[in-house]
């Protein structure tokens, strides 16, 4: 079921700095599972 | 009850991934209900091109883990380089793309047993942020918080 989409088109400067903050911090969060692979896929030696 | 999780999958074209499930922010309870973060991410070192298969993957992954947990998931759509057809009419950032193909699956799958309400936030500086709240329906009204916190947050 899906709800027609909310689209803040003007959105408030602290609606943004949360936002770009999620960005980042969505940014380092996949950094650490890129650096933790091998974990997950070993290399084949 | 934790609620982390890591799932790794490997396409058969040889990408690999690994989606990861999180509370975020932790341990917070004003909806009464958990807010879960997920991340898709391409590990592996090439450009991806999606297919039906891998995002169907994707989405079995999503709501059989909404099956197991009663919570709202947060999807931040990744913003990393997608292969994108070269003679799209449309121009979308890899972000939106990611974002409408994810819609597309989830209204393919003409389900009522989960809610999705997508939430697009305009950045004219850095790109538009494209997300979506998924959840159970029975929790809507939850759902329907979240999303009213947000409009709220921004008056």
């Amino acid at each position: 079921m899906k709800a027609q989409t909310l689209h803040i088109e003007k959105p408030s400067k602290e609606l943004l700095e949360f936002f770009r903050k999620l960005r980042a911090e969505k940014e380092e969060h996949k950094a650490k599972l890129i650096a933790k692979k091998e974990t997950y896929f070993p290399k084949s030696k | 009850m934790n609620l982390e999780l890591e799932v790794p999958f490997e396409t058969d074209e040889g990408y690999q991934y690994i989606v990861s499930f999180r509370e975020f922010p932790p341990n917070q309870s004003n909806y009464k209900i958990p807010l879960i973060d997920i991340s898709i991410t391409l590990v592996s070192d090439n450009i991806e091109t999606n297919s039906l298969k891998t995002l169907n993957k994707f989405i079995k992954i999503v709501l059989e883990y909404l099956e197991k947990n009663d919570v709202i998931i947060y999807y931040y759509c990744d913003t990393a380089p997608i292969n994108i057809r070269q003679n799209r009419k449309e121009n979308f950032s890899n972000q939106e793309f990611r974002f409408n193909l994810f819609l597309l699956m989830f209204n393919k799958m003409k389900d009522n047993t989960f809610y999705l309400q997508p939430v697009i936030i305009s950045d004219d500086e850095r790109g538009n942020h494209y997300t979506s709240l998924l959840s159970r329906t029975a929790n809507i009204e939850k759902v329907q918080l979240v999303k009213s916190d947000l409009e709220n947050f921004n008056k």
